[in-house]
């Protein structure tokens, strides 16, 4: 039975009028199992359809009117998907009907809404796990926005700035007693960048050099005070320069830890869906950005505004007429500086796009390489770049040319300023109104005070700038993982090795399945044997027992724990895998070896190597096991490294082990060695092994046919030919095949 | 289900106008027939659907290929117009034509538009790996969910369109 709270998210929706017209219909809400809105008409146009499931019916509402379609033994329903809208269409009579349309938008609801029809109308009773499910369209309760599936904690729309420079901000506490020097060197270095001018103008001119001053004539003391406040200002600079650097060290090293290990945990879906060349990029300029603003920003615009305030008030105390003349121009350079900033930010953009591209691209034809040079590509490759590198440039001119044309035209307009105070201030000074000191004094100020005027004015280009990066890292930092822990995980230091796969469907994009409806049982210490055609979704279930990708719907238990609740540790360190496409890491082999298990001793390296039938090619080179294996593992052969990778996983000693391809790359008579290893290796263990060669499977406890993503047969491999299917015929086209090449398969 | 023959996997099967008559099914679909044999629903996909051209049409059954056209425009204009039709379906692809409002913010831009199939709010999420840009100035935008739009030419598009655009162009 389906209780009222079970589907209650899925019936509360439903608007006022489109409720009377179902009543019209005698259908009362409570007889609703499941609603659905869609934003398609069957045209092809926008707007608001909708569909609603009862025991006995489907209804379509579509332009204020409504259709029942009875669920009866004699009709089908299913969810057509198209590029980027679906259908449901109803099978009647070996005729097809499209009966309401959607957009991607929508597509797993009425997926769903499909199957629970195609459920009732083959008679199976619903339950509440049938409406215990994400159908993850979310919409921003702030602004209706759609949000990005299942990853978003907030719309980025909605998003809070200033929690968002807070946050920022938080990272500077932890560094306390740095940041405390810091602030007290620009306390003390503004204070002497205050006193010097009044010491240099007024004091020098007013008092020394004026007959009848308090200090006239002690030129000596005065230049004693002057060389003083130098020094001083020199080594608070010096102290303050040494004090900043550590500073920044240390936050560009929290920040990128942070980042690098909220990406670790990512799912894969992450990586696949960026580009790793853009990624670093982004990772790296990004946390510089923070870096800056934190370690600079911040800082000098305390010191700016401390400056900027106090020169403002001493000014007006000496003399409130010249200070306005001062201050004449600054509106019109912080009107042009709010003009101009925004090009000046686009263009900054602009450079960094093409930089991200540029790197994307290295990054390919580097990894690419041996590709690259095997069809003699390397002058289209070179173009490529040049064309890449072009664009990078004339990124980078316009933005230097545009610079360059904007600056001299600022300073310009600060010297307007200057020119004022020297014209007013000097007829002040003839007519005695002022004296020649308080002149200079002013002077002295007039050349500090536009500093921070524009930098004041560039710290909101700077803030814009930092809070995007620091968007974009938090958007890595806060991701919600496709795979998420669950909050109360289930410790499982020992599993036993019970697979269950319960009516599971998986799809790496919305609008494709990849697994449809796999139900598949595996006892602990079983051998599984996964065949089926290239792309048939093999390497996809073993994605989803090590939990890689999380099922869209139905189940995936171990030991009969549902794997969304065992602790994601204990899960991982307990299955090995060894997969179709062998990846090594820089380091040497019996680091790779040991890569799951750093702490495993050198013999147990060199049983696993053994086992794995790797040890005699390990000794024959020269190194041995210390042989580093080059950044893109060119020195060793296909099956060689599959044997490291074999190696690697016999070393974690799993209670799952997946090989996924894994003798694909060596001779038959090697397969034969790493089979008889293998054998050892999988008594009491459960294995999943995938093979296109079906003889890798001969000993295997059951045999899965997979095709399309569906299983189609399922045995032992005598069940298998006697059922004379589709695993039959591939196994007679590979016994003929190996014939002709002298060999014998079973 | 055979293995079908090296020549047979390898040779491209054309369909010609003279051997092939589509018709359209009581549920709105698209059947055919060729040479005789009746393929009651079939659908229709371009090889090349970036290039979005009237060239290398497949058809297919659920499960294999029937044949390719190499050129819908040798059909006959009421034969075109069902293929047309069912492409249209398939590719479904709204023209934006003109945009109320586009905001962007950190990695995400929120757009709210008119496009020939009605109005329409949608997200994209990092424009620069969820656009394509083809040589003749048109635009494919991709949004969160995987639906597509099209704009027809950015040197004719909205401002507001073009100077969010322009920075990834
Ligand atoms: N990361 C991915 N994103 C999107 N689609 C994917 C992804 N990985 C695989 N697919 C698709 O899923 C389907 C099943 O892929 P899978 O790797 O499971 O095939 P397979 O049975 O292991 O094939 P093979 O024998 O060639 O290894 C394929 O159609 C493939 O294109
Ligand atoms: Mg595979």
């Amino acid at each position: 039975m389906v209780t009222e709270k079970a589907k209650a998210k899925f019936v509360d929706e439903i608007p006022n009028e489109v409720m009377s017209l179902l009543e019209k219909e005698g259908v009362k809400k409570e007889d609703i199992l499941f609603f659905a809105k869609s934003d398609l008409n069957k045209d092809g146009y926008f707007c608001d359809n909708y569909a609603a499931l009862t025991n006995e019916n489907l209804y379509v509402i579509e332009n204020n009117a409504i259709m029942a379609y009875p669920l009866t033994k004699d009709v089908k329903f299913n969810n057509e998907n198209l590029i980027a809208t679906g259908s449901i269409v109803l099978t009647r009579d070996g005729e097809d009907f499209p009966i309401i349309s959607y957009t991607n938008t929508y597509m797993r609801k009425f997926g769903h809404l499909a199957r629970l029809a195609t459920k009732i109308v083959e008679g199976m009773p619903l339950s509440d796990d049938d409406f215990d499910i994400d159908l993850g369209e979310e919409f921003c309760p702030k602004c209706g926005s759609r949000l990005p599936r299942n990853n978003r904690l907030a719309c980025p729309k909605c998003l809070n700035k200033k929690a968002l420079f807070l946050r920022v901000l938080s990272y500077l506490p932890r560094y306390k007693f740095e940041l405390f020097l810091v602030f007290l060197y620009i306390f003390l270095s503004s204070m002497i960048s205050l006193v010097r001018p009044i010491v240099s103008g007024r004091y020098l001119y007013d008092e020394v050099l004026t007959p009848g001053g308090r200090f006239y004539g002690q030129i000596i003391s005065i230049v004693l005070v002057l060389i003083v406040l130098e020094v001083a200002s020199v080594s608070i600079t010096i102290l303050r320069g040494r004090n900043q650097a550590g500073l920044s060290a240390k936050i560009i090293y929290d920040i990128k830890l942070e980042l690098f290990s909220a990406m670790s945990k990512l799912s894969m879906s992450f990586y696949n869906s960026k580009q790793t060349g853009s990624l670093m990029t982004r990772i790296n300029n990004d946390a510089l950005d923070i870096q800056y603003f934190l370690n600079y920003g911040v800082p000098d615009f305390v010191v700016n505004a401390l400056t900027l305030v106090s020169i403002t008030v001493i000014m007006f105390m000496f003399n409130p007429l010249l200070a306005i003349f001062v201050f004449l121009p600054v509106p019109l350079i912080v009107y042009m500086t709010r003009r101009v900033i925004p090009r000046f930010h686009k263009l900054k953009w602009a450079t960094w796009v093409r930089n991200s591209r540029l790197n994307s691209l290295i990054n390919d034809s580097l990894s690419g390489a041996r590709v690259v040079k095997a069809f003699g590509k390397e002058s289209s490759e070179i173009n490529r770049f040049k064309q890449y590198n072009e664009n990078l440039l004339q990124a980078r001119l316009k933005e230097g040319y545009n610079r360059a044309r904007t600056f001299p035209v600022f300073s310009y307009i600060m010297n307007i300023g200057g020119l004022f105070v020297w014209s007013f201030g000097g007829y002040s000074v003839i007519s005695g109104i002022m004296t020649f000191g308080t002149l200079m004094t002013f002077i002295g100020y007039l050349g500090m005070i536009y500093s921070p005027i524009d930098y004041m004015v560039h710290t909101f280009d700077w803030y814009t700038n930092c809070m995007n990066s620091a968007q974009r890292i938090f958007d890595i930092i806060d991701r919600k993982s496709d795979v998420p822990e669950s909050p109360n995980p289930v410790r499982m230091p020992n599993i036993k090795g019970d697979i269950t796969l319960k009516n599971v469907y998986f799809a790496y994009e919305p609008n494709k399945n990849v697994l449809k409806n796999i139900n598949l049982e595996i006892k602990a210490g079983q051998m599984i044997g996964l065949v089926g055609h290239s792309g048939a979704g093999k390497s996809t279930i073993t994605n989803i027992i090590t939990r890689l990708y999380d099922v869209d719907e139905g189940d995936v238990l171990i030991d009969g724990v549902n794997i969304k609740d065992i602790d994601l540790n204990d899960l991982r360190s307990q299955i090995g895998m060894v997969l179709q496409e062998t990846f090594l890491f820089s380091g040497t082999i019996a680091e790779n070896i040991a890569f799951a298990r750093p702490d495993a001793t050198r013999e147990e390296i060199i049983k696993a190597a053994k086992l794995a039938n790797a040890h005699e090619f390990i000794m024959r080179l020269p190194d041995g096991y210390d042989t580093v294996i080059g950044k893109r593992n060119t020195n060793l052969s296909g099956g060689e490294r599959q044997r490291i990778a074999i190696a690697r996983a016999i070393l974690v000693n799993p209670k799952i082990l997946i090989l996924d391809e894994a003798t694909a790359s060596v001779d038959t008579e090697t397969e034969r060695q790493i089979q008889e290893a293998l054998q050892n290796l999988i008594k009491g263990r459960t294995t999943i092994a995938i093979a296109h060669r079906l003889s890798t499977l001969k000993d295997a406890d059951k045999i899965v046919v997979i095709e399309h993503g569906e299983i189609k047969e399922m045995g032992t491999q005598e069940e298998l030919i006697k059922l004379d299917g589709i695993y039959n015929k591939m196994l007679n086209l590979q016994k003929e095949a190996l014939k002709i090449k002298g060999e014998e398969l079973l | 289900m055979m293995e079908p023959s090296i020549k047979e996997a390898v040779d491209i099967n054309y369909l010609r106008p003279d051997k092939t008559k589509f018709y359209k099914t009581p549920g709105g679909f698209l059947g055919v027939i060729v040479d005789g044999k009746d393929y009651k629903r079939i659908e229709t996909y371009r090889c090349f659907p970036i290039k979005n051209e009237n060239k290398y049409i497949s058809i297919r059954t659920f499960e294999e290929e029937i044949g390719i056209i190499e050129d819908l425009n040798e059909f006959p204009p009421e034969q075109r117009e069902l293929i047309e039709e069912e492409l249209e379906k398939r590719y479904f692809m709204p023209k934006i034509l003109s945009a109320k409002s586009i905001k962007e913010e950190f990695g995400y831009s929120y757009w709210d538009v008119t496009t020939d199939r009605g109005d329409r709010n949608f997200t994209v999420h990092d424009i620069s790996s969820n656009m394509i840009v083809k040589p003749d100035g048109s635009i494919i935008l991709m949004d969160i969910d995987g639906n597509r739009y099209f704009i027809e030419d950015i040197e004719k598009a909205d401002d507001k369109i073009r100077k969010i655009l322009d920075l990834w162009l």
